[in-house]
């Protein structure tokens, strides 16, 4: 122990990370289809007019709103019932298919262009630059295909008329979900979707546990939700070692499961799992980019929980401020999990010694606003910044503000100022079902359900585990509106490449979506 | 090092609170309480509820620490008695289920939200020391904790009521046979730890900005536990050292930018080490009797 202690003040590097970077640049890129942008609707528009368009469609007007990276709202109304037999016309296949240029065309009107979103112009695809010749480096290989989902068809949780699914989350623990707004509202889009007469005269059952934000508990309460509610899929909504730990158990079990992004490690090699919303990873270059090009700062401290399996988002945030240039690290440091008052106050002296003007930070809320609420006490205000999910929450903002004034998360789902623009249906349908005021935790399950329900939908009537998965890894793009698109392939199970922008505003404790399905600035 | 150590005092300061109640029961009942924690998480709710409702909050505040009393003299009269002849295991596991009941209630009754509390002062950055910033509210539990070490030292040395506690712990039927109630003893013990959980926690939670259930067993009982254990498990002043020697030892890991950079959980693998440095080179801990030490060993063994 002291031995060990010694050897990291030396700044010797504990062999085992060095390994785990070694592993990870084995390891080959994912590929994406040829195509697909990931439903960056401000990509499909681009005020560049990079966008490739249909013959039959013509150019937008550069005053118009698509143009300058609007996004409108699209009808959530499901297109299936009983009768339904055919795919919803918001799946697509992606190769040849623009599903931004779709809805651009036919879903804005006049109302909701009026609803200004601030995303930026989509950026085209940078050309790769060309290598200096005979320093060509070898392309990475593709990531080999995975198996087929084949075989006599498991139907587990699926009956005549219902689709069992299972849900975990941390309700208690350091990343506390707002309980009673879960309970309103972990099925409200399924009750919705009844009325509208279900998935191809299905409708769905949610059973619920709580993971404890403990990655042990997570397993008890997946093993629990496969072995005795026999679930047909199941989803996590938040924490990234118990959706790791659930997503290996699931996979072992052959069951489908997907969670909001969080890690890469130890993920991407599940053939059964799926991210619905960005990883962390993925969420790097924009949060670099966002440093660099809207907050202008240039010292960056890096404060990740110190998880073993975020070891590779540190490696991709790192890798990205130095890539970008201008930028600069003046501090990286991991907290503990449940960082006690001691190490949180330390790290806000440590941070702010290190003259840091912006913040990375990966935490669960707790930790997070409390490491915001000391740096405010020792009056130090840098701008915090993150990947989403869970300090995109109202009560965090409510909670932190105003130690985290302007702070900058992306999320992937837009926050109550938003959400109107994007699915006019959301909000009365939680008057409706849930009987309250809506909240952000509805929008978050809502846009999650909406998109599983476009990846049921789109599987049809003769519904097993098999056929869904051959449906949702056949490269079509599932779009709610809510959730960014994502579309996934043999070879892909991290398929969204957008997210939204949340700006703290400690005027009304609230968080602002500043910008939506954002991949750049 | 400078700041550190200053960090190390504000932050162990808030340690040492609840660690004075865990010595407390301990000195005078020989139970490690798991249950202390949630004394304090009861008064925070406590205070929550009042201050909510319009009460000030100085009014509040002692709302939230009668809460804290009426738990402590729920589970004294209620899980601690009944079981008070039986082996010491068995009562460190009824108050951890104690901590596990009321961290469920916690979670029922407060709806599963996040709640905010104002600190009771709001000043910040009044003081300054090594260029570190000391808040009201810091400034407050260090004094509390202070005046609440050197109080309980003398309560225990000079009065009948604290030798008749330390009897109680060390031969509860001699203690009966020179005529004192072991009940109303135990009563008044669980009692004053209870109130002084509660201190800890309707001080601490302010700091936070948001509590939840559990939050003082969440957030504090660990190291308070290590800080108990490191200054001695019978010495009141021990539990203040502890905790800031946990505190401070926290502090230098964050700021030794290899350590907390390379070593996942630095802090906590510093305080593990020292925590361990000190048992084998002193197991009564730093400020802990030998009879206390020996008694710890009786029972161990």
């Amino acid at each position: 122990m002291v031995a060990l202690l010694l050897a990291a003040s030396c700044g010797v590097k504990p062999s085992a990370l060095q390994d785990r970077q070694a592993e990870r640049e084995r390891r080959a890129p994912q590929q994406f289809p040829s195509g697909f942008n990931g439903g960056f609707a401000d990509s499909d528009v681009n005020a560049n007019g990079d966008r490739a368009l249909p013959a039959s469609e013509p150019a937008p007007a550069p005053s118009s709103p698509a143009a300058d990276g609007r996004r409108a709202a699209a009808p959530t109304t499901p297109t299936s019932g009983p009768a339904a037999t055919t795919a919803p016309s918001t799946v697509a296949t992606a190769p040849n298919h623009d599903p931004g240029a779709e809805r651009a065309a036919a879903s804005e009107t006049p109302s909701t262009r009026s609803a200004a979103v601030y995303g930026p112009p989509a950026p085209a695809p940078a050309p790769a630059p060309a290598p200096p010749p005979g320093k060509a480096e070898p392309a990475p290989a593709p990531a080999p295909p995975r198996p087929a989902f084949d075989g006599e068809p498991d139907r587990t949780g699926v009956t005549d008329t219902t689709i069992k699914i299972g849900i975990h989350a941390p309700v208690t623990g350091a990343a506390p979900f707002p309980q009673r707004a879960f309970e309103a509202s972990n099925d409200l889009y399924w009750k919705f979707l009844a009325d509208k007469g279900g998935i191809h005269g299905r409708n769905v059952e949610v059973v619920f546990r709580d993971d404890k934000y403990n990655p042990t508990s997570a397993v008890q309460a997946c093993r629990e939700m496969v072995e005795k509610e026999h679930v047909f899929l199941i989803i996590g909504f938040a924490g990234t070692d118990q959706i790791a730990a659930c997503a290996r158990y699931a996979e072992a079990e052959g069951v489908p499961y997907f969670s909001g992004g969080v890690t890469e490690d130890g993920l991407s090699g599940l053939n059964r799992y799926f991210a619905i919303s960005q990883t962390y990873d993925q969420q790097s270059s924009t949060l670099v980019k966002l440093m660099k090009n809207r907050i202008r700062k240039t010292k960056v401290a890096v404060v990740v929980i110190a998880s073993p399996g975020l070891n590779n988002t540190v490696k991709s945030i790192t890798n990205e401020i130095n890539k970008a240039g201008g930028l600069q690290i003046v501090r990286s440091s991991r907290i503990g999990k449940y960082a006690s008052d001691a190490e949180l106050l330390s790290e806000a002296q440590q941070l702010r010694n290190s003259g840091a003007e912006i913040v990375y930070v990966i935490a669960a809320p707790i930790p997070f606003i409390k490491l915001a609420t000391n740096a405010q006490a020792q009056a130090y205000h840098p701008v915090w910044v993150g990947p989403g999910t869970t300090n995109g929450f109202q009560v965090v903002a409510e909670a932190g503000c105003p130690s985290i004034e302007g702070a900058k998360f992306l999320s992937p789902f837009p926050q109550l100022d938003a959400i109107d623009s994007l699915d006019a249906e959301y909000k009365p349908a939680y008057r409706k079902y849930v009987g309250n005021n809506p909240d952000d935790i509805g929008i978050l399950m809502w846009g999650m359900n909406k998109t599983i329900h476009q990846m049921l939908e789109a599987t049809g009537r003769d519904l097993s585990r098999q056929s869904f998965l051959n449906t949702v890894t056949s490269g079509q793009v599932f779009h709610s509106n809510v959730y960014p698109d994502v579309s996934y392939s043999s070879t892909i199970r991290f398929g969204a490449r957008t997210a939204h922008l949340l700006e703290a505003d400690c005027d009304s404790r609230a968080w602002k979506t500043t910008g939506r399905f954002i991949a750049d600035f | 090092m400078g700041q550190a150590l200053i960090i190390g005092i504000v932050a162990g300061s808030g340690y040492g609170l609840i660690a004075l109640g865990l010595v407390l029961v301990y000195k005078s009942s020989g139970i490690f309480n798991f249950a202390q924690g949630e004394f304090g998480t009861i008064a925070v709710y406590g205070l929550w509820a009042a201050h909510s409702a319009g009460v000030p909050y100085g009014l509040a505040m002692l709302a939230g620490l009668a809460a804290a009393l009426a738990s402590g003299l729920a589970t004294e009269r209620f899980v601690v008695r009944p079981l008070f002849g039986a082996p010491r295991v068995t009562l460190l596991v009824a108050t951890a289920g104690v901590s596990l009941l009321a961290i469920g209630s916690e979670e029922w009754l407060g709806k599963g939200q996040l709640r905010f509390l104002p600190p009771a002062l709001g000043g910040l950055g009044r003081v300054s020391v090594f260029g570190f910033a000391v808040s009201d509210q810091r400034l407050l539990i260090l004094a509390t904790l202070a005046a609440l070490a050197v109080a309980g030292t003398w309560f225990f040395a000079r009065t009948d009521l604290g030798l008749a506690i330390l009897g109680l712990s060390q031969n509860p039927l001699a203690t009966e046979l020179m005529g004192i109630s072991a009940p109303r003893l135990s009563r008044f013990t669980w009692g004053v730890a209870a109130l002084l959980g509660g201190l800890g926690g309707i001080l601490s939670a302010p700091l936070a900005n948001g509590f939840g259930a559990g939050f003082v067993t969440l957030s504090a009982l660990i190291p308070a536990f290590t800080a108990a254990v490191l200054g001695g498990m019978s010495s009141l002043p021990g539990a203040f050292v502890g905790g800031v020697v946990v505190g401070v030892a926290e502090s230098v890991a964050v700021s030794s930018p290899t350590l907390s950079r390379h070593v996942p959980g630095a802090p906590s693998v510093m305080v593990f080490a020292l925590l361990v440095t000190v048992l084998a080179v002193r197991p009564r801990g730093l400020l802990g009797s030998r009879t206390a030490a020996a008694t710890t060993l009786e029972e161990a063994l």
